[in-house]
C-alpha cells in the first residue's frame, strides 16, 4: 500500500480521541475505587471572624487519602474531647490557636494529640481550616472566655504566607479582597492553570500520591512553588520578609492580650511536609523556625522546637498525607510530646 | 522556558523547537532554503546553551581544524588524525592530563564527542572520496541538531544521500518514534531510575542478607534498564524528528539485552558508535597487525588484542576519569573474551557443533542473561565512583554482592527470556501477512496510549508540589 486510505485521514484522529478518552475515563475510574470520594465537612462555615465550625455539629470529613474521620464540634464549636464548658478541676485546659493542624483536622479524635495528652489535660482548638493568625486574633475573647490555664499558637508556613490576604497597612482586613493566585506570577503559574483541570481528577491525585513519595521528586517540585517555598530559601524574600513583619504585627496584639490576662504564651512552627523533609538536607529549612523563635522571644512568649522534633525522625514523610500534606495520626504523638514537654515538662502515658 | 534544559531532546521546548524548525523547513523544496533553514536552527539551538563567545572559541577552532584538514588532501592523514585526536583529549580535558595545560577560561565542549567523530570520519574519507563539502554542508553535518548531544553518528555520504519523500506512512512512523521515544525518557527510564535510587538507598540501612541481596541485584539491573530506555528514547525522538527535515538517521540500538554474548550486544548497542570504531580502528588496526604477524595461527588471536583496543577505546570515550579507563577495560576485556572463547570452542569442538550449541534453546537462555550481567557489572565504573563503589562493597559485603551478582544473573535471564517469547508469541499472530500488532490501527492505539501517558507524566512530575490542600473547602 502506498497511499493512506481515505477512511483513515478519519478513521485514524478517531482511533486518538477513542484511545484518549477511553484511557482517561479509565484512569479515573480505577484511581476512585482505590482513593475514594472526599467527604466535606459539612460543619465549616465562614463566620464575620474568619473560619469556623457550627456549635453541636457532627459531620464526617475524607480526603481520597485518609480514612473517614468523624468530626464532632462541641458546643463552642470546637473540635475538644471534652467541651468547651467549665474547666474540670484538677485539669490543666491549653487553648491552641492555628488552622487544621490545631484541630488535628483528618485524624480521628481518639488518635490525635489532644487524645494522647491524657485526661489531665484539656487541649481546646481555637481554630479552624483556612484560619490564619489573623483570625486568631479576631477570636482572641472566645480564648480568653475557656478561661485555659495557657495558650499554644501552632504556625504553619501556609498560615503565614495567606497572611497578606489579611493584613494591609497595618490593619486587620478579614475579608479577603484578592486570591492567593493573583500575588505572584511565573511560569508556574500558567503551568499550573493546566494542570489545576488536571488535577481534579483522582487519576491526577493517584499519581501524584506516588510521585510525591519519592522525596528528591517530591522535594524538587515543592521548590518549584517560587514565593510559596521562599520560606525554604536563604536569605528569606522580601515577600516573606513582610510576611513576617506582618505576623509579628498580629502576634503582638496576641501576646499584649494574653499577657494582660496573665496567661502563658507558646508558640510553635510546624513544619510543611516538605520542610519536614528538608530538616535533614538543609539547614535553611530551619531558617523560618528562628524567626518564629525570635518573634515569640519579643512577644516574652516560649518557643516549642518541633522541627528538631521532625528532624529527628527516621522517615518524616510517613508523617503526612502525601498529596494532601496535612500530619496524618503517626504525627500525633510527636505533636503531643512537643507540647506536652514545653507547657508540663511531662509526655503522654502512650 | 526556552533555555537549555528546556532544549533537552525529550523535553516539550525541544519539540515545540524542532516543529518551528520542521515547519519553516518545508515551505519550500529548494535545496538552498533547506539547507539555510538547517544552519540557521543548527546555530540558534547552539545558542540556547551558551551565549557568551568567548566560550565558544575552542568550539570554533576545532570545527576550523576540522574543516582545514578535509581539504588538505595533499598533506598526510595521520598527523591531520593525531592532532585532531590530541585536540579532542585536551579539550575534554581527559584527567591523565596536567591541569596546567588547561585553558584558564570556561568554554563549550557540547557534543564534541560526537562532531569528534564525524569530524575524523571526514578527514579520513575524503582521501577517497572526490566528493567536496561547502562549509554550510560541513557546518550542517556536524552540528545537526538533531543529533549534536548525543548522536546517532551519521556518515556524511548519507547525509547528504537525496533526500527520500514524505508521505503520510513515513510521517506516521516518524511520529510513532517521537512519541515511544517521549514514552521512554519520561516515563520509563524515570522509572527505572527511581528503582536503582531506591534500592541503593535501602542499601544504607540496617539489611537482612536476603533483603541486602534484592536490593542489590535491582540495584544494579535498574541501571542498564535505565540507561536504555533514557539513551534509546533519545534516539527515537531524533530519529522521527529528522525525518520529518528529510534525514534518514541510521538506528542505534537494535534490541540490545537479545544479545547472546557481549560481542554481539556491541553490535547491537550504540551501533553507530562501534560501526564508527570498527571501520576506523578496529579493520586498520587489524590489517596492520596482520601485515606485521602473518601467520595464520595468530590471526585470531590478533583480533582478539584487536577488539580489546577497540571497545577499550570505546569505553575511555565516555568519560575523562579513571573510572572510565576501568570501564573500558571491562568493555575491551568483555568482548575479547568473547572473542577467544569463540575461537577456542570453535577449536576444541568444531565449528559446526559450537554453532549448534550456540544456537540452543538452553544455551541462549544463559548466554543473554551473562550479557546483560556483565554488561550491568561493567556499568558500575559508568554511574559510580570509586568513593561509591566502596561505600556499596562496605554495605554489602562480599558474599552479598556475589550473591546479588548471581540473583541477577538468573533473574535477567528469565526476564529476558519470558520477553522474547512474549514478543515473538505477539507477532506471530498474524492477518493479511503482517503481524497484527503491527497494523497502523493497533499502532495509533498503542502510540496514542503512550502519548497520553507520557504528557500526564510530564505534567504531574513538573507542576509544583502542593502544600496543605483545601479541596474540602
Amino acid at each position: 500500500m502506498t497511499r493512506l486510505p481515505r477512511r483513515d485521514l478519519i478513521l485514524l484522529p478517531a482511533v486518538v480521541l477513542a484511545t484518549t478518552l477511553v484511557l482517561l475515563g479509565c484512569a479515573e475510574l480505577v484511581a476512585r475505587h482505590y482513593f475514594p470520594d472526599p467527604e466535606t465537612d459539612t460543619c465549616f462555615y465562614r463566620s464575620p471572624k474568619g473560619p469556623a465550625d457550627r456549635a453541636n455539629c457532627m459531620s464526617y470529613e475524607r480526603t481520597p487519602e485518609s480514612p473517614q474521620v468523624r468530626n464532632v464540634f462541641d458546643a463552642c464549636g470546637y473540635r475538644s474531647l471534652q467541651g468547651c464548658g467549665e474547666k474540670r478541676p484538677g485539669v490543666v485546659r491549653i487553648a491552641v490557636i492555628g488552622s487544621s493542624i490545631a484541630e488535628a483536622r483528618l485524624v480521628p479524635l481518639e488518635d490525635s494529640y489532644m487524645a494522647l495528652a491524657g485526661s489531665r489535660f484539656e487541649f481546646i482548638p481555637v481554630a479552624a481550616p483556612l484560619s490564619s493568625p489573623a483570625h486568631s486574633l479576631a477570636r482572641m475573647d472566645e480564648v480568653l472566655a475557656l478561661h485555659p490555664d495557657a495558650v499554644i499558637q501552632i504556625l504553619t508556613p501556609v498560615d503565614i504566607e495567606t497572611l497578606w490576604m489579611y493584613v494591609q497597612n497595618g490593619k486587620l482586613n478579614l475579608r479577603p479582597e484578592q486570591s492567593i493566585a493573583e500575588h505572584g506570577h511565573d511560569f508556574n503559574h500558567y503551568f499550573r492553570a493546566v494542570s489545576d483541570t488536571l488535577k481534579d481528577s483522582r487519576a491526577a491525585l493517584a499519581a501524584e500520591h506516588f510521585i510525591f513519595n519519592d522525596a528528591d521528586r517530591f522535594l524538587r517540585l515543592y521548590m518549584m512553588y517560587g514565593y510559596k517555598a521562599d520560606y525554604l530559601r536563604q536569605p528569606f524574600s522580601a515577600a516573606w520578609r513582610q510576611r513576617f513583619s506582618e505576623l509579628n504585627w498580629v502576634d503582638d496584639q496576641i501576646a499584649e492580650r494574653l499577657r494582660q490576662a496573665g496567661l502563658p504564651f507558646y508558640i510553635t512552627a510546624f513544619p510543611s511536609r516538605a520542610d519536614a523533609m528538608l530538616l535533614r538536607r538543609d539547614p535553611a529549612a530551619f531558617a523560618w523556625g528562628r524567626e518564629v523563635a525570635a518573634m515569640a522571644e519579643r512577644e516574652h512568649a516560649q518557643y516549642i522546637d518541633l522541627l528538631h522534633a521532625f528532624a529527628q525522625t527516621s522517615d518524616p514523610r510517613a508523617l503526612f498525607y502525601t498529596v494532601d500534606g496535612h500530619p496524618n495520626a503517626a504525627a500525633q504523638p510527636l505533636i503531643a510530646n512537643a507540647l506536652m514537654s514545653a507547657v508540663t515538662g511531662e509526655t503522654p502515658n502512650r | 522556558m526556552f533555555n537549555s534544559s528546556a532544549m533537552a531532546s525529550a523535553s516539550i521546548g525541544f519539540l515545540l523547537f524542532s516543529l518551528v524548525v520542521i515547519l519553516v523547513f518545508r515551505l519550500s523544496r529548494a535545496a538552498v532554503w533547506r539547507q539555510g533553514v538547517l544552519l540557521i536552527a543548527n546555530l540558534v539551538f547552539l545558542a540556547f546553551f551558551v551565549t557568551n563567545p568567548v566560550a565558544w572559541l575552542p568550539f570554533i577552532a576545532f570545527l576550523a581544524y576540522g574543516y582545514i584538514a578535509l581539504h588538505l588532501r595533499s598533506a598526510r592523514l595521520w598527523p591531520l588524525v593525531t592532532i585532531g585526536v590530541v585536540a579532542f583529549i585536551w579539550l575534554k580535558r581527559y584527567s591523565f592530563l596536567p591541569s596546567w595545560s588547561f585553558l584558564p577560561f570556561p568554554y563549550v565542549t557540547l557534543g564534541l564527542s560526537y562532531i569528534f567523530f564525524r569530524v575524523l570520519h571526514l578527514i579520513i574519507d575524503s582521501r577517497d572520496s572526490p566528493q567536496r563539502v561547502s562549509l554550510v554542508s560541513y557546518l550542517n553535518y556536524t552540528l545537526n541538531f538533531t543529533t549534536l548531544l548525543s548522536g546517532p553518528i551519521q556518515r556524511y555520504q548519507n547525509f547528504v544521500s537525496p533526500p527520500l519523500p514524505l508521505d503520510a506512512f513515513s510521517a506516521g512512523r516518524a511520529l510513532e518514534r517521537i512519541v515511544i521515544g517521549f514514552f521512554k525518557v519520561n516515563v520509563l527510564s524515570a522509572i527505572f531510575s527511581g528503582i536503582q535510587h531506591d534500592s541503593l538507598a535501602a542499601l544504607g540501612l540496617p539489611l537482612t542478607f536476603e533483603s541486602c541481596v534484592i536490593h542489590g541485584a535491582v540495584g544494579l539491573a535498574a541501571y542498564p534498564l535505565y540507561l536504555y530506555c533514557n539513551f534509546a528514547g533519545y534516539i527515537d525522538i531524533v530519529i522521527g524528528v529528522a525525518r520529518f527535515l528529510d534525514i534518514e538517521l541510521p538506528e542505534n540500538f537494535n534490541r540490545p539485552f537479545a544479545s547472546d554474548n557481549f560481542m554481539n550486544f556491541w553490535g547491537r548497542w550504540h551501533m553507530t558508535l562501534s560501526d564508527w570504531l570498527k571501520t576506523y580502528v578496529y579493520n586498520p588496526l587489524l590489517m596492520s597487525l596482520m601485515r606485521r604477524y602473518p601467520a595464520p595461527s595468530t590471526e585470531p588471536f590478533l583480533a582478539v588484542f584487536a577488539f580489546f583496543f577497540t571497545f577499550f577505546l570505546i569505553g575511555v570515550w565516555h568519560g575523562q576519569t579513571s573510572q572510565f579507563l576501568v570501564f573500558g577495560l571491562l568493555q575491551g576485556l568483555g568482548v575479547s573474551a568473547v572473542k577467544l572463547y569463540q575461537v577456542m570452542m570453535g577449536k576444541w569442538m568444531g565449528r559446526k557443533q559450537y554453532r549448534a550449541l550456540a544456537n540452543g534453546t538452553v544455551y541462549n537462555f544463559f548466554a543473554r542473561g551473562l550479557t546483560f550481567t556483565w554488561y550491568a557489572f561493567t556499568l558500575l565504573w559508568f554511574w559510580s565512583n570509586w568513593a561509591q563503589m566502596g561505600t556499596l562493597a562496605h554495605e554489602m559485603g562480599f558474599i552479598a554482592s556475589m550473591t546479588a551478582i548471581g540473583v541477577m544473573f538468573l533473574g535477567s535471564s528469565l526476564v529476558i527470556e519470558a520477553w522474547e517469547r512474549l514478543r515473538a508469541a505477539l507477532l506471530s499472530v498474524r492477518a493479511g501477512g503482517e503481524p497484527v500488532v503491527m497494523s497502523r490501527y493497533l499502532r495509533t492505539v498503542w502510540g496514542t496510549t503512550l502519548a497520553v501517558v507520557a504528557l500526564a507524566t510530564l505534567l504531574l512530575i513538573n507542576a509544583p508540589a502542593p502544600d496543605i490542600v483545601y479541596k474540602g473547602f
